[in-house]
């Protein structure tokens, strides 16, 4: 029993031994990347470098899914940020609080859904309107 | 094929920000005034167990509809089992990289995240060790 384990354990060790060299001989250069590259992240700093101007959304509903930001997804939003063109904002529209692509063309600011079940609206046609910040980070549970 | 940079987890005392709810789904007319559910430190709320936590710095093709794509940050637990279709990182033939997990007929599988490649059954002549379960995929904009 016991020298059956013994006889195993080493046929496994011969064939992780072999293909080390077969990755050692191929690979080199990302194998030795791999392990030099190894440094630390400080998660918080990364995703509010500004803790102040800095809140977490988490999104309902669908209306961003043409975008890969998905229903449950938590939104990390930089509220000091001007939007631009094409950047994925906070708006809050007669109160409500969306998700949408911030677009200037021709002068006008649209409010683009990327699902295109929902309309793009021109600012305009919203009473109460205001830009909540620009979204920085999706953060999705796998 | 992807490469995998690994990132340790620097402490610092806690950031604390407020986590709003979407108050309803896009598109519904009610005007209801958006809530603070509460205020939260980012990496309470984001790690489960530190202890066991690393993160994963990814580039590299995962397909078109991935959940995982290029440049993006990978919150990883080396604490917890995988379980089926659970994205893992794993090291194969010294090699770090990330892979679906798979249990079909209580066979073991590890499968490409962008599923052009050929399963890649666990045999012993492929040295593979099993690093951690990918929990969170961080995705700048």
């Amino acid at each position: 029993m016991k020298a059956r384990k013994v006889v195993d354990i080493s046929r496994q060790l011969r064939f992780e031994f072999e293909s080390e060299l077969v990755t050692a001989k191929t690979h080199p250069k990302i194998k030795k990347q791999s392990k030099s590259e190894k440094s630390e992240l400080d998660l918080s700093r990364m995703l509010a470098p500004h803790p102040e101007n800095t809140y977490l959304v988490r999104v309902t509903g669908e209306s961003m899914i043409g975008k890969n930001i998905f229903d449950g997804d938590i939104l990390v939003v930089d509220r000091s940020e001007k939007p631009s063109s094409g950047k994925i904002v906070i708006a809050s529209l007669n109160g409500e609080l969306t998700v949408k692509t911030y677009v200037e063309k021709d002068g006008e600011v649209l409010l683009v859904s990327a699902n295109k079940k929902f309309v793009t609206r021109k600012i305009e046609d919203y009473i109460e309107f205001q830009i909540q910040g620009v979204v920085k980070y999706v953060i999705h549970d796998l | 094929m992807n490469n995998v940079q690994l990132l340790d987890m620097s402490s610092r005392a806690g950031t604390e920000v407020p986590l709003f709810t979407m108050s309803v789904p896009a598109g519904y007319p009610d005007v209801i005034e958006p809530d603070v559910d509460k205020v939260v430190d980012l990496n309470e709320f984001l790690i489960e167990h530190p202890a066991t936590t690393l993160f994963a710095k990814v580039t590299g093709d995962f397909g078109k509809g991935a959940e995982i794509r290029n440049g993006d940050i990978l919150i990883v637990d080396k604490g917890i089992e995988p379980s089926d279709e659970k994205y893992v990182l794993v090291s194969v033939n010294g090699e770090m990289t990330v892979k679906i997990y798979r249990e079909i007929d209580n066979e073991k599988y590890l499968i490409s995240a962008n599923l052009s490649f050929i399963p890649l059954m666990r045999e012993e002549y492929i040295s593979h060790q099993l690093i951690g379960v990918v929990r969170k995929v961080i995705h700048p904009l």
